[in-house]
């Protein structure tokens, strides 16, 4: 009952957020400098009916607050929005998602094998030169920008050892995104590694494995579960919140390595002004979102039954 | 020879910190026999746990270690990991300071104890695991074991964690087939050993006298043996066969408990049983100025005493009727108002029906001018909490708090911060209450300087007198917190706090982090600056002995309620309520005729009913 009490407030909580954010969304698409409906026109050059007759069917003459709450009456019905090419927003999103939850998954899955690996290897190994090593290449690969480590893995990997494609998605799973989410997990490897090292030393300092290792427990179990199942709860809220942020795409490796998924998506929907796209696109990662930041909670609660109470 | 279970033998062991060598014992020799218990004694930094954790050879890395520890037939030292865990699995357990965090948080108490029974007996079934757990948590006198075992150490209070890792520390030793844990459990062929690590040291007094019994009647149940490190000489006197004198890594008098206390050997030995504060002690000794109630400080020493911070005007110069107040007859018609008067002071916490609980419960308490107030009471009993709404740092909910007769609630912003400063405030912790990027100097001159308006140079030199008054020299100025040790610490704290010459002084728990022949001294600075100063005091402590030393009156608060109050002898030799007489009898008397002849008297039976005991923090 409590629990179910705690879960309701927390969804509700969730509905406030939504609509905040949608609406702060909402507002500064919108008030982006330049008319969406000469921007779809191009250089042709376009009547002041045409024009009239576009701005009445897209209700861009309604008051702001109206156009919004259209646009949520419209999305409690199923109904993301359609762009002015007359296409629904949703079918869009439908064709590019999957792509980035490919590569979402496939670096989140890298960021969790390699992240705790090293960080748990960096902790029972401590001021060694391993822990010290570890910590300089982490650092240092996450204080490249971006762009400089996908455009240098493209030349080094596509184009010199010809070993993985350049760009593109043709080659399908794993072939084709072994690259790009390798880049992307490199951020936040690093970040995972330290936080599992982090709280694996302290774990191993703590009294309670000087109370299991004095009752003449391996260290395998002492590590393998006493330490590792307290180290993870700060790791694990990161990796769960860090999900949220993959799902949304990256712009910038889903430009370079040309895939076509959400964050190509809005990118070229921000370019040319498609304002219900942006829109679309944006409500439908902030769903993601905060569905994610209510699994850091379930997680927690199940690593850590000390926030578990009602 | 034979039944000698522990034989250490010319123990060095010295850590490498940094390249640097760093002494934790050296040439400790001594040896715990079969169903005798061992008390290893000394103040911090003596050596006993190095010792302690060198018998199951738990020292961290950088120790390095000579001389032998010679446990159950076996070389500690010799043993490769593999033996060293085989060891420590055999009849040999270990109990610790900290019960709730030397408890896994995330994994249930019938987990962890579970894990410890298969340990020893791989073949069990499920089902036979829990009957055996269940019997474990019986056997130490946890409520419902059954319904508990699914319960995680949060919520557990302090005394049950206790409870629960002796359980888990004397889990391997009985047969899971001898049915009820009543039985001895096995002919007393076997011998086995308890080593427990300052195991009362962080619960309560109340809790401490059960954890106590819960560990006599293992040692006689289960005819163990018990190397009982600890720094409480009550507690060596209530258990303890024979005691191991330890001080600064050295070993300095090994004796039979009873000859120890009776006629000690070592003059180490003598300075520290003569430093333990006991209750009636100061019964005959000069008692505190405040006895029956008269409220004139002590005047300043003959003579203006360069140490002496007597004229106290010049750093109160927008009160300066005040010290004039405090040295007038208190008899006189117009008294002065109580420095601090709580009238039934509610302090709550949380919101909500369910959420909110309060702290303090309606309390009503005075402090006279000059007056020394003892507040007593457990963890969770709301003392600090009242010490805290008497300086407005708690939330009042109810009631009122007069300070010199001026209620903060109703004055102004300024006038309220002017009433604050006549208020000094001396916590338990030094380590954390000084902030560390502060030298002693610029700790005691910030009041003075802010708050009193005082010119640096001035300020300087009136540091300089509170310094000296606390017993440190000019030349602590420019030294930093972590340069000092405990007790210099809260020296400075409590120069600090006297800085303004305040009206009223919170003290709380201000010695309860320190070793006792620290304890002693700063009660002796103490002591003298309040009777020169002539500051009222609440005085908070757990320690009905401390508290009896020093105070004129003592309020017992139990469940954020006062449920006692009166004249210190009255109060601690023959008290009313009935949570005082527990709270009496449960400070075990270093001495151990004595407390032998106490515990042989018969307890209440009702006593494990009552709902004051040592009861679950949550549910």
């Amino acid at each position: 009952m409590a629990t179910a009490l705690r879960w309701g407030k927390r969804l509700g909580g969730l509905a406030i957020v939504f609509l905040g954010v949608t609406f702060i969304i909402y507002l500064a698409v919108f008030a982006l400098p330049g008319d969406p409906i000469r921007a779809f026109a191009g250089d042709r050059p376009i009547s002041d009916s045409v024009v009239a007759t576009l701005r009445a069917k897209y209700h861009l003459d309604d008051p702001l607050w109206r156009q919004y709450l259209d646009y949520l009456l419209g999305l409690f019905q199923g109904d993301l929005g359609t762009t002015f090419n007359g296409r629904p927003v949703a079918d869009q999103l439908a064709a590019r998602w999957p792509v980035t939850i490919t590569l979402a998954l496939t670096a989140w899955v890298l960021e969790i094998v390699f992240g705790l690996g090293l960080g748990v290897v960096a902790a029972l190994k401590r001021g060694s030169l391993v822990d010290h090593g570890l910590l300089a290449v982490t650092v240092l690969a996450s204080c490249v920008p971006i762009f400089v480590l996908g455009v240098l893995s493209q030349q080094v990997f596509g184009v010199k050892l010809g070993w993985l494609p350049v760009a593109g998605v043709r080659s399908g799973w794993p072939v084709s995104y072994i690259l790009p989410a390798s880049i992307i997990a490199v951020f936040g490897l690093s970040a995972v590694s330290r936080l599992m090292r982090g709280a694996m030393v302290e774990n191993l300092g703590a009294d309670y494995v000087r109370t299991v290792r004095a009752q003449g427990f391996g260290e395998g179990r002492i590590v393998g579960l006493h330490v590792m199942r307290n180290s993870l709860i700060p790791a694990s809220t990161y990796l769960a919140t860090d999900l949220g942020y993959l799902l949304g795409g990256s712009v910038i490796i889903e430009g370079i390595f040309n895939l076509p998924g959400v964050g190509n998506l809005l990118f070229e929907s921000i370019r040319s002004h498609e304002g219900p796209t942006v829109v679309g696109i944006a409500t439908a990662l902030i769903v993601v979102f905060l569905l994610t930041s209510v699994l850091v909670d379930a997680i927690h609660a199940l690593l850590d039954p000390r926030v578990r109470r009602g | 020879m034979a039944d000698c279970l522990l034989q250490i033998e010319d123990l060095d062991v010295s850590f490498d910190v940094e390249g640097e060598t760093v002494l934790g014992v050296r040439g400790v020799s001594f040896d715990v026999s079969a169903h005798e218990v061992v008390a290893v004694v000394g103040e911090s930094g003596s050596g006993k746990t190095v010792t302690a954790m060198s018998v199951l050879g738990l020292l961290p890395h950088n120790a390095k270690v000579s001389g032998s520890v010679h446990l159950l037939g076996q070389e500690v030292g010799r043993l490769n990991p593999a033996q060293l865990r085989q060891l420590r699995r055999s009849s040999v357990g270990m109990i610790f300071q900290d019960p709730v965090a030397a408890l896994n948080p995330v994994f249930s108490v019938g987990f962890q104890l579970g894990q410890v029974v298969r340990l020893h007996h791989h073949d069990l079934s499920r089902e036979q695991v829990r009957q055996r757990v269940v019997e474990l948590l019986d056997l130490v006198e946890i409520d419902q074991p059954e319904t508990r075992l699914k319960n995680y150490p949060h919520e557990f209070s302090g005394g049950q964690c206790q409870r629960i890792v002796i359980a888990m520390a004397i889990a391997g030793w009985g047969q899971p087939t001898s049915g009820d844990g009543s039985d001895p459990a096995e002919p007393a062929g076997q011998p086995r050993l308890l080593i427990a690590d300052e195991p009362t040291t962080a619960l309560d007094v109340t809790v401490q006298a059960e954890i106590l019994s819960v560990l006599r009647r293992i040692k006689d149940r289960l005819g163990a043996s018990v190397l009982l490190i600890t720094h409480n000489m009550g507690v060596v006197a209530d258990l303890a066969d024979r005691v191991v004198v330890m001080r600064a890594g050295e070993v300095v008098e090994i004796n039979d408990c009873a000859k120890l206390f009776a006629q000690p050997e070592a003059d180490y030995t003598k300075a520290l049983l003569a430093a333990v504060p006991k209750i009636g002690a100061s019964a005959t000794a000069a008692p505190p100025a405040l006895e029956t109630r008269p409220t004139v400080p002590i005047p300043p020493p003959d003579g203006p005493d360069p140490a002496s911070p007597a004229p106290t005007d010049r750093i109160a110069p927008t009160s300066p009727t005040i010290p004039a107040d405090r040295r007038t007859d208190p008899m006189a018609p117009a008294s002065p108002p109580p420095a601090l008067e709580v009238t039934d002071l509610v302090v709550s916490y949380g919101r909500g029906k369910r959420g909110r609980t309060e702290a303090v419960a309606s309390v009503s308490l005075s402090v006279q001018a000059g007056e020394i107030v003892g507040l007593v009471g457990e963890s969770g009993s709301g003392k600090t909490t009242l010490g805290r709404a008497a300086v407005g740092l708690a939330p009042i909910s109810g009631g009122r708090v007069l300070i010199e007769g001026q209620d903060l609630a109703g004055l102004s912003r300024s006038r309220r911060q002017e009433l604050r400063r006549r208020v000094g405030v001396v916590f338990q912790n030094p380590a954390t209450s000084l902030n560390p990027r502060y030298s002693v100097g610029a700790t005691v001159t910030e009041p003075l300087r802010v708050l009193g308006g005082l010119a640096p140079p001035e300020a300087q030199g009136r540091a300089v007198e509170l310094l000296r008054a606390v017993g440190l020299g000019p030349d602590w100025l420019d030294r930093y917190p972590h340069e000092l040790s405990g007790g210099q610490r809260q020296r400075v704290a409590i120069a600090r706090a006297v800085a303004l010459d305040p009206v009223l002084l919170i003290a709380d728990e201000p010695t309860s982090a320190l070793d006792v022949s620290v304890q002693a001294q700063v009660l002796d600075v103490f002591r003298s600056l309040q009777a020169r100063l002539g500051f009222a005091c609440l005085f908070i402590s757990h320690d009905l002995a401390v508290v009896d030393s020093l105070c004129g009156r003592v309020a017992v608060m139990h469940q954020g309620r006062l449920v006692e109050v009166g004249p210190r002898q009255a109060v601690l030799q023959r008290p009313r309520h009935p949570y005082t007489r527990r709270l009496v009898e449960s400070a075990p008397i270093p001495d151990p005729v004595r407390q032998r002849a106490r515990r042989v008297a018969p307890a209440d039976p009702a006593d494990r009913t009552d709902p004051t005991r040592d009861h679950s923090v949550s549910s």
